[in-house]
């Protein structure tokens, strides 16, 4: 066996020479990540990330493009205080305030109506009527003022119907969240002759309900049936069928978090008073819901949010209590809001590269592998010396990797949000990090290990033979003898040697070094201490 | 890249030490994002809100009752007058009253008639009479 060559080498043939000899090992840490992420099995960790990038990539405001433009919808909300005064906080919502909001919502001119409220027959008001719709009626009925009673609940629920039925028929695109399940079998049957009455008249029933993964929402269901899905199908003209009872396995995609800053523009029924008053750009195409907006009447409002909109899409659901939240990256959010923002998703989509994301962990992984080898080499290097001083410097080549560890990983994260905030890619940054933190710390610390004792003992080899040919053996293999620190003899060997000896006997020979140590071993006392004293006195 | 910095300092700033901003809802949302100048650290939708809504999140664990609704009189009148065109009712009713002489007494027992038969805003409108005339 030959001892390794001392021949100089420029540093890029030192990295030519790395990645020959560990390429192997550098390509199985990426594609492993790869192909657990593809499976879905970093979605904690990765869901995590989307969610801060995806805040900063929404909250930090680019121009306005053609794209940006058509993605665009007014979300009207039954806010708290209409809640309270107009529908008397009553479940399910009082159908004559619903009837009096939708006509001033039909007013103006919607090209797509997505209601997302359960609109069927309410149990309370027993038996629905099932009279024939009267046009004139349903525009005309005088509506009831006051807190809601059976007579004029059941009337207006009738009326209710019959008015989305007759602006569905007319050409008014209309999708409703499908109803929560009956119990009663009469309920449930009550229920499916309501849908199917609806249906006649060209009106959506489809499933609202949105994926929240450890407690998240960043993804919607794509699959046909889904409330979201058909507000976009009817958008692009098309009228997509829901699926059949059939199980069929769920699909998602990604909710662009950018829309809801820049394309959800909520009209709340009525202005909530502003907590503070702060300067307010003009340059947005949404109306702003402060103090000078609360005075004018909602469908002007309605009007003025639905001008720069190509296609006229209203959104319709509650915005009030905590029943209907859920976490996005933009904080707590509305149900219908998340429904509206799921539809513009569609429009501006966050896209996935799966190719550019493995090339991307791959080309990390081997650069991150010289800096794996440069640290950890010199760290075992220095831990391996005959020299006290270089022992003791060691740990901090490992602080070192940790430094670059964690820029890296911001870096990636930078990259990610970049490329999310300009080109609506999602590039996540968790199987980067996974993979470094793995290599850096696992695989690579143990590879360099077994390179730097593999190097030392091929010196060793070197020196010995060098000392028998100088016929100087003996003195050789016993100083070799002497680098090695011998086993505690005790428990009490080993505690006074920690404490004391250890740097006792360095403090004669090399004074910087036992500094280093004695600092170390105070981190180490202070650490146990402080543990010690949380448990004692907390 | 110019986020970076950013980066760093909420690697360096925490959740706990930042004050979040509260809020529901894209009313506010779009009130703060439409500020002058939002900040990514702190406020509605804020970077720091988010990690702090991640770490803790309080629900009510209750749901409040519905307020009691004011007796709608002309209501349960209409009720009363379904009840008494009922001949079993009225033949209850009477039967009731030629027993009992008291008219307290008599507005009680109707009201435990007229819930019998669940004419429920009918029976209200007893209890509201009786009450009326026991002040």
């Amino acid at each position: 066996m030959s001892l390794p060559s001392d021949a100089p080498h420029s540093w890029w043939d030192r990295v030519v020479e790395h990645i020959r000899d560990d390429w192997p090992a550098v390509l199985f840490v990426p594609t492993l990540i790869f192909a657990l992420h593809y499976h879905n099995w970093l979605n904690a960790i990765d869901g995590y990330a989307f969610l801060l990038i995806g805040n900063l990539s929404a909250i930090v405001e680019l121009p306005d493009t053609t794209e940006t433009k058509n993605a665009r919808a007014v979300v009207v909300l039954i806010d708290a205080d209409s809640q309270e005064n107009r529908y008397y906080e009553h479940s399910p919502l009082p159908r004559c305030a619903l009837l009096a909001d939708l006509r001033t919502i039909y007013a103006a001119n919607p090209n797509l109506l997505a209601i997302d409220l359960d609109l069927s027959p309410a149990v309370w008001l027993g038996k629905r009527l099932k009279d024939q719709c009267d046009k004139a009626e349903s525009r005309l009925i005088d509506l009831p003022v006051g807190p809601p009673n059976a007579q004029d609940e059941l009337r207006c629920q009738h009326q209710l119907y019959c008015l989305i039925q007759e602006k569905a028929r007319n050409g008014t695109g209309t999708v409703v969240m499908a109803p929560f399940n009956a119990v009663n079998k009469v309920n449930a049957a009550e229920q499916n002759d309501w849908l199917a009455e609806m249906e006649k008249a060209h009106v959506q029933f489809r499933r609202a309900e949105l994926p929240a993964e450890y407690g998240l929402v960043i993804t919607q269901y794509t699959n046909n049936d889904t409330f979201a899905n058909a507000v976009y199908g009817l958008y692009r003209g098309k009228q997509n069928k829901a699926e059949s009872s059939a199980p069929t396995e769920q699909t998602t995609s990604l909710i662009n978090p950018r829309v809801y800053a820049s394309g959800v523009c909520p009209v709340p029924l009525i202005v909530p008073k502003p907590d503070s008053e702060s300067e307010k750009r003009a340059d947005t195409w949404c109306p702003l819901n402060d103090e000078l907006n609360a005075k004018v009447p909602f469908l002007q409002r309605l009007n003025k949010a639905l001008q720069p909109l190509k296609r006229r899409v209203v959104f319709f659901g509650a915005g009030y209590g905590h029943d209907d939240t859920f976490l996005t990256p933009l904080g707590e959010l509305y149900g219908v809001e998340i429904q509206a923002a799921a539809f513009l998703s569609r429009i501006l989509p966050v896209r996935k590269s799966e190719l550019a994301a493995l090339a991307g962990d791959v080309l990390l992984a081997l650069l991150f592998s010289l800096l794996i080898a440069a640290f950890w080499g010199r760290y075992f290097r220095h831990r391996m010396s005959n020299h006290a001083r270089q022992r003791q410097w060691a740990v901090l080549y490992v602080a070192f990797l940790s430094f670059w560890f964690i820029l890296v990983v911001l870096l990636t994260c930078a990259v990610s949000l970049e490329l999310l905030r300009r080109g609506g890619v999602w590039l996540s940054p968790a199987p980067i990090a996974i993979g470094m933190l793995i290599d850096a710390f696992a695989l690579g610390s143990v590879h360099e290990a077994i390179r730097v004792s593999t190097e030392q003992k091929l010196e060793l080899v070197g020196r010995l033979k060098a000392s028998q040919a100088a016929g100087v053996f003996n003195e050789a293999a016993n100083t070799e003898l002497d680098q090695y620190r011998r086993h505690p003899s005790s428990w009490w060997d080993s505690v006074a040697r920690f404490l004391v000896l250890d740097w006792y006997r360095l403090w004669e020979r090399q004074r910087i070094a036992a500094a280093a140590l004695i600092l170390k071993r105070a981190v180490w006392l202070l650490c146990i201490a402080y543990a010690a004293s949380l448990i004692l006195f907390h | 890249m110019q986020f970076a910095p950013h980066l760093i300092a909420v690697a360096l700033l925490g959740s706990s030490i930042a004050s979040a901003g509260e809020c529901t809802g894209s009313v506010e949302l779009q009130n703060y994002l439409h500020a002058q100048a939002p900040s990514i650290l702190v406020g509605c939708g804020s970077l720091m809100t988010i990690v702090d809504k991640l770490m803790h999140r309080a629900r009510k664990s209750g749901r409040r009752l519905e307020d009691d609704q004011p007796l709608n009189t002309s209501e349960a009148q209409a009720n009363l007058n379904t009840a008494l065109r009922d001949a079993a009712i009225r033949r209850r009713i009477e039967q009731m009253r030629r027993a009992v002489s008291d008219e307290n007494m008599r507005l009680a027992y109707e009201a435990a008639i007229l819930d019998e038969e669940g004419y429920y805003n009918a029976r209200d409108l007893r209890i509201m009479q009786l009450l009326d005339r026991l002040k």
